[in-house]
């Protein structure tokens, strides 16, 4: 009896293990993120070459190491023959910037505006909704479109676009849990006791949207690093020279069919960033919170 | 369907569309005054305010607006401030070109992901499974334009099989349609496979089973129904990505429809058409949300509240 016992917990811890460890996509995932991220970070030191030096005549369109090019330009080169893999680095640095920068406002907005919708109620609460329910009828790339356009390009212009158009997510979903939140006993004793209002709000409502907020912010961070790179492809991002993925695409569309690895390459690079950070997300999503699965 | 559920509904539809109008003449109207783009450099101030006038630049804002709204109410958009047409005409031009590119993306996605998402769950942790899953999550994944422009040059420039833009003729629309529909079919696909894993486990599905019915009636007649309304919502919220996803692959195919429309009058500054064409696809989303709302309660008598 005691023996099965034994074997059952040791059965037990096993499994509890067996879950606790990362599977092996998400270890590389984590890996390969981790690459972009540290490259992105340290790309003075990293990239091979200034992203914006030019050299027509020697080495224009130079094709990838790997497709009969020439090592010193692992990536080849574009048509003003700056180095790709160069401008490729120094392009994750944008993406990156305006994804996460862009994901703090939308999250902190739309916490703001789910807070106060869920637990207040009322008119705050019907006017924040009905602000929601307009901006939803827009695609969010249409009206990022059109605001970028009405705006200019510009870096900070783009963080701020994707910020704003982006909130309505976070609030909706933040909005419903804390009006589960609400009427839990926990909290209905805060209030009995008399604590202040703010004081609920910061320590028994914030804490149960955190993870919530957490795996929230990986789908609107992919969303904005898509949003940006079709932004910049359009010629409504970053301007150039600075380089950007979507911009180096566009740069290449003209020298397709001679020069395909201008137009493919940072295409890659954004599937990849993207395709990770949603593998982490979905992964982080179902431990944390299963229910968020749709 | 209660009527008092259909009218609120109908209510809250039109009340977002008055919104819908108001931000986009606001957004328009901060864009900048189209009458310095329009004339030439020889005008005189006094040719500037006369152009101004005639188009009703000079008055307030909320005069405008309003002269707008009730224009729109009528169905007058106001005229192309390049192309010196109704707006609304050149709009609906292209209506049916996107219509047509958003409803083919949306059937191949449907065609593919459903069976796909049942395969997987039937089939769950098995090679095919994971295949599924992998590719759905690629397809989410993939920057639209770029996955466009690399199929421009697999089949259109490497393969000669299909054009490279333009439309006319259903080979026109498989590559744009190809690359709209990734994102779609990506999500319904992992949504039927978890919706599909939920309904296969249930006390339904037993008593289905228990009653002697084949793996595949019982899949399909009960595990389907029951997974309907998730992919129905989800169909209405895809509505709104499918036609932002259309403005850029309208563009990278040179297929006329209205997202070219959009970028093509944005570029120009031509406020009407700009105005027109988001308006346009604003009720297409509100429209489908709509119809998504009230198909609810057909397809679940439960709902009725």
């Amino acid at each position: 009896m005691a023996a099965d016992t034994a074997v059952k917990a040791k059965r037990l811890r096993r499994r509890a293990r067996g879950r606790r460890r990362m599977p092996a996509t998400i270890v590389l995932a984590t890996v390969v993120l981790a690459v972009i991220v540290v490259s992105a970070l340290a790309a003075p030191i990293v990239a091979p070459h200034d992203p914006l030096a030019q050299d027509l005549i020697n080495r224009s369109l130079l094709p990838p190491a790997f497709a009969g090019g020439d090592w010193s330009y692992p990536l080849g080169t574009d048509a003003l023959g700056r180095d790709l893999l160069s401008r490729i680095i120094y392009g994750g640095r944008v993406s990156l910037l305006v994804g996460l920068a862009a994901t703090t406002i939308a999250g902190l907005l739309g916490l703001l505006v789910g807070v106060l919708s869920g637990y207040f109620g009322g008119w705050i609460d019907i006017v924040f909704m009905r602000i929601a329910d307009v901006q939803q009828a827009f695609p969010f790339i249409l009206l990022a479109i059109v605001v970028m356009a009405v705006w200019g390009p510009g870096l900070l212009n783009l963080i701020v676009v994707l910020g704003v158009t982006g909130w309505v997510i976070f609030a909706r979903v933040v909005r419903s849990m804390v009006l589960v939140l609400k009427d839990q006993e926990f909290v209905q004793a805060a209030v009995a006791l008399g604590t202040s209002t703010p004081r609920i709000l910061w320590k028994h409502i914030l804490p149960g949207v955190t993870s919530t907020m957490l795996v929230l912010a990986t789908f609107a961070f992919v969303q904005f690093i898509l949003a940006e790179a079709a932004l910049s492809f359009l010629g409504l991002g970053v301007p150039p020279p600075a380089p950007t993925w979507g911009g180096i695409l566009s740069e290449g569309r003209v020298y397709m069919v001679m020069a395909w690895w201008i137009t493919a390459l940072p295409g890659v690079a954004i599937l990849l960033t993207v395709l990770t950070v949603n593998l982490i997300g979905d992964w982080v999503r179902d431990r944390l919170d299963p229910r968020l699965r749709h | 369907m209660k009527p008092r559920f259909l009218v609120s509904r109908l209510a809250q539809a039109a009340f977002v569309l008055l919104g819908v109008s108001f931000t986009v003449f606001a957004l328009s109207h901060l864009s900048g005054d189209p009458v310095s783009l329009m004339v030439g450099p020889t005008a005189t101030q006094a040719d500037i305010d006369a152009l101004r006038r005639s188009m009703n630049l000079d008055r307030p804002f909320f005069s405008q607006y309003v002269a707008f709204l009730g224009g729109v109410l009528r169905g007058d958009f106001g005229t192309s401030l390049w192309q010196h047409q109704p707006a609304i005409g050149l709009v609906l031009e292209r209506f049916p070109y996107t219509i047509q590119l958003a409803a083919a993306a949306l059937l191949l996605a449907l065609v593919v992901a459903v069976p796909l998402g049942i395969l997987s769950a039937v089939f769950r942790n098995s090679f095919l499974d994971r295949l599924a899953i992998g590719t759905s999550l690629v397809g989410q994944s993939v920057p639209g334009f770029w996955l466009g422009l690399l199929l421009i040059l697999l089949f259109s420039v490497t393969l000669r099989l299909l054009p490279t833009g333009g439309s006319g003729s259903l080979r026109h629309l498989i590559l744009p349609a190809v690359t709209l529909a990734a994102f779609t079919m990506g999500r319904i696909a992992r949504l039927v496979r978890t919706n599909m894993l939920d309904v296969l486990g249930s006390d339904s599905l037993r008593t289905a089973r228990a009653k002697g019915l084949r793996e595949f009636t019982v899949v399909i007649k009960h595990g389907l129904r029951n997974a309907a309304i998730p992919i129905v919502t989800l169909i209405g919220l895809d509505a709104s990505s499918l036609l932002g996803g259309a403005v850029i692959t309208e563009t990278i195919f040179a297929w006329p429809g209205l997202g070219r429309l959009v970028l093509q009058a944005i570029s120009q500054r031509d406020f009407p058409l700009v105005q027109a064409a988001t308006l346009c696809i604003a009720v297409i989303v509100v429209g489908v949300n709509l119809l998504v709302d009230l198909s609810y309660s057909l397809l679940d008598p439960r709902v009725n509240a």
